[in-house]
């Protein structure tokens, strides 16, 4: 007699990502270290298989229930493949042994593709960054992880895998609550260049200097994620726009982590998305769309309206209707819900992961780190960054031919004093 | 390391374009590409594939079939019977051939195809109650007993799919005996044997899976 395989529900925001996986759209993230000596296969194997009991949410597979779908544990160990030149390309659970995450490795540089249904950036970085600790370990480098890696051979902690929407959710009447409208949102510009004929995404990949970005942005008496988020709306507006007047807003998306606002140690999804509209009509300045970006973003990540935005979430999959609701219909009312909810509501989305905090022994083994996201053909492009190593990374990913707002978002960081390195896969070539 | 002179940037790579602006650049190419070096072809998004081909060419001869049927004088309206069938080899191609699921999955997906076709192929013909006489009750047994032979194959790998498919198919087992009880099928033998055989095989199931059942209908249901 087999034993009995544990399962768990998709966390409250987890349980979006698999209904659109019909559509063939799967959101996906990469993670990438790049280190200072070419990655052993074998090593970086050993290494995962030994990080994923530290973390069991990680070692399941999605499976389709009646009503909802959901994650059953996995018997198999993970493996690791060559990188592939389609990055960030969906994940076959064939090929990956059924785990909703795939690590693959290129000469000098290993990545982590997670399926957004397993976990947000920040919990996939946790794992990332175990890893990371385990395969330098094993490779002979003496490291001390001190307090800021979770160690393989530790005891997974039961808050780790906490809903934090259903955590913080306050029970409030259907009639009664706000922040529907915030959801909703109006229409914003949208690429319409010419999309790839084949398979997979451009990526054009930025590095400058953290210290000088920080600089910078003080000197703007902002913040790092506003500062770069208004240069990529004048990217878009310089490569873009080409009237003056008429012209619909430029609506960034951006993710809050919640963790910081409503403490969770949570490694499942926890963030929502902040509609970041900046109007382009006139002759916009760069300053005024960096003050835009700021004040929306100040305003969204106030606790009173992330509050509504968790209640309104953990609403809907509270409701008893839409709970009895089989699988496919619920399918079919969240694919409703995209028209009037995201696709052509948007322009890009943009993430700033933060600043990625590695211990000091691991430094010298790590060159750099970056974060990439999957894009699908109704939002081509994402832009997501993340400082680690006293290095800011800018990854455009895109399925568009055109590359006019990834040219305009570097040169302008380099006419703004930055020392800017990038690099291309070349999709459109 | 190369430099582009337009955009100010550094490149990092062995392409001699900048990325950016698409202009030549000054510098020295690096070793090797930052990324897996693109390969000659590149798979299009919407392929020419076999279930495509598969649906035109079905599409066609389900026409003529069509045409045909209603052309001619007929005593049967057996084009009906060539859209099952057409669609039988649709299901067969999606839930057997190309399907990488459970081999559990594939056994019942041919069993319930078949017993479709079976009971379609007897009224269109009106050829008497040799679907629930005889053929159903015989695929279902020949279905639980490819199921065991599996299990015992690949038990330690899909155990658990096995079982699920297993329960079903001796659900299915009760559908003759059915027919029977309700007066459609007069010959008892076989379909009694069938439903025998299923509810011995299911009581074995709740006896030795009960619980993996029991969690498989609380993981599949849970709202």
């Amino acid at each position: 007699m087999e034993k009995l395989k544990s399962w768990h529900r998709l966390d409250n925001s987890g349980k979006i990502y698999p209904f659109y996986l019909k559509d063939n759209v799967q959101n996906l993230f990469r993670i990438s270290a790049t280190l200072f000596d070419d990655v052993d296969p074998a090593v970086l194997e050993t290494a995962l298989q030994n990080s994923i009991k530290r973390y069991p949410y990680f070692n399941v597979c999605l499976r389709r229930g009646i009503f909802w779908h959901y994650l059953e544990e996995l018997d198999g160990k993970p493996t690791v493949t060559p990188d592939s030149d389609v990055l960030i390309k969906d994940i076959d659970s064939i090929e990956t042994y059924g785990y909703t995450f795939r690590v693959s490795y290129y000469r000098n540089k290993f990545s982590i593709d997670c399926f957004h249904a397993l976990c947000d950036g920040n919990g996939c970085m946790e794992f990332f960054k175990t890893v990371l600790y385990e395969y330098l370990r094993l490779s002979g480098q003496s490291v001390d992880a001190g307090d800021k890696i979770r160690l393989p051979e530790s005891e997974p902690l039961p808050d780790e895998a906490e809903d934090g929407f259903l955590k913080y959710a306050e029970h409030v009447g259907l009639f009664k609550m706000k922040g529907i409208d915030e959801l909703r949102g109006s229409a914003a510009y949208t690429f319409d260049d010419p999309r790839f004929d084949f398979k997979g995404s451009g990526v054009i990949e930025g590095f400058t200097d953290t210290s000088a970005l920080l600089k910078r942005a003080h000197e703007l008496n902002t913040t790092v994620t506003a500062y770069i988020g208004g240069a990529l709306v004048y990217s878009i507006y310089k490569a873009k726009i080409t009237r003056r007047e008429g012209n619909p807003p430029v609506v960034l998306f951006v993710p809050i982590n919640l963790r910081k606002i409503f403490p969770s140690r949570t490694l499942l999804n926890f963030s929502l998305f902040s509609r970041v509209g900046v109007d382009v009509n006139g002759e916009p300045s760069f300053e005024s769309m960096v003050r835009r970006v700021e004040e929306r973003l100040k305003r969204d990540a106030k606790k009173d309206v992330l509050q509504n935005k968790i209640n309104v979430t953990a609403k809907t999959e509270r409701l008893f209707l839409f709970r009895i609701m089989p699988l496919p219909l619920k399918q079919f009312i969240f694919k409703v819900s995209g028209i009037f909810f995201g696709n052509g509501k948007k322009t890009m989305t943009f993430s700033n992961m933060g600043v990625v905090n590695l211990p000091e022994e691991m430094k010298r083994y790590v060159y750099e780190i970056s974060i990439m996201a999957s894009t699908a053909k109704t939002s081509p492009r994402a832009l997501t960054t993340v400082s680690a190593l006293g290095k800011t990374s800018f990854t455009f990913s895109r399925k568009t031919c055109d590359t006019e707002v990834e040219k305009e978002f570097f040169r302008f960081l380099a006419a703004d004093g930055l020392d800017v390195t990038v690099r291309s896969n070349y999709w459109e070539a | 390391m190369y430099y582009c002179k337009r955009c100010n940037v550094r490149v990092n790579g062995t392409n001699v374009t900048c990325p950016l602006c698409k202009a030549p650049m000054e510098g020295v190419a690096e070793p090797f590409p930052p990324y897996p070096e693109k390969k000659a072809t590149r798979s299009k998004n919407r392929p020419i594939t076999f279930t495509g081909v598969y649906v035109s060419l079905a599409t066609l001869v389900l026409i003529i079939c069509f045409a045909l049927n209603f052309a001619l004088p007929h005593r049967y309206i057996w084009s009906v019977f060539a859209l099952i069938l057409v669609l039988y080899g649709y299901f067969t191609l999606k839930t057997t051939v190309f399907y990488k699921g459970p081999h559990g999955a594939k056994v019942f997906s041919q069993t319930l195809c078949l017993c479709v076709i079976f009971i379609t192929a007897q009224y269109v013909f009106r050829t008497g109650e040799w679907a629930f006489a005889y053929a159903i009750p015989a695929t279902v047994v020949i279905s639980l007993a490819l199921h065991l032979l599996f299990v015992g194959v690949f038990h330690k790998r899909r155990g658990n799919s096995f079982f699920r498919y297993m329960w079903l198919t001796c659900l299915l087992g009760a559908l003759p005996a059915i027919t029977v009880l309700a007066g459609v099928c007069t010959k008892i033998i076989l379909p009694m044997i069938a439903f025998g055989i299923s509810m011995i095989t299911l009581m074995f199931l709740i006896a030795f899976t009960g619980r993996t059942i029991a969690d498989e209908i609380r993981k599949k249901s849970h709202i």
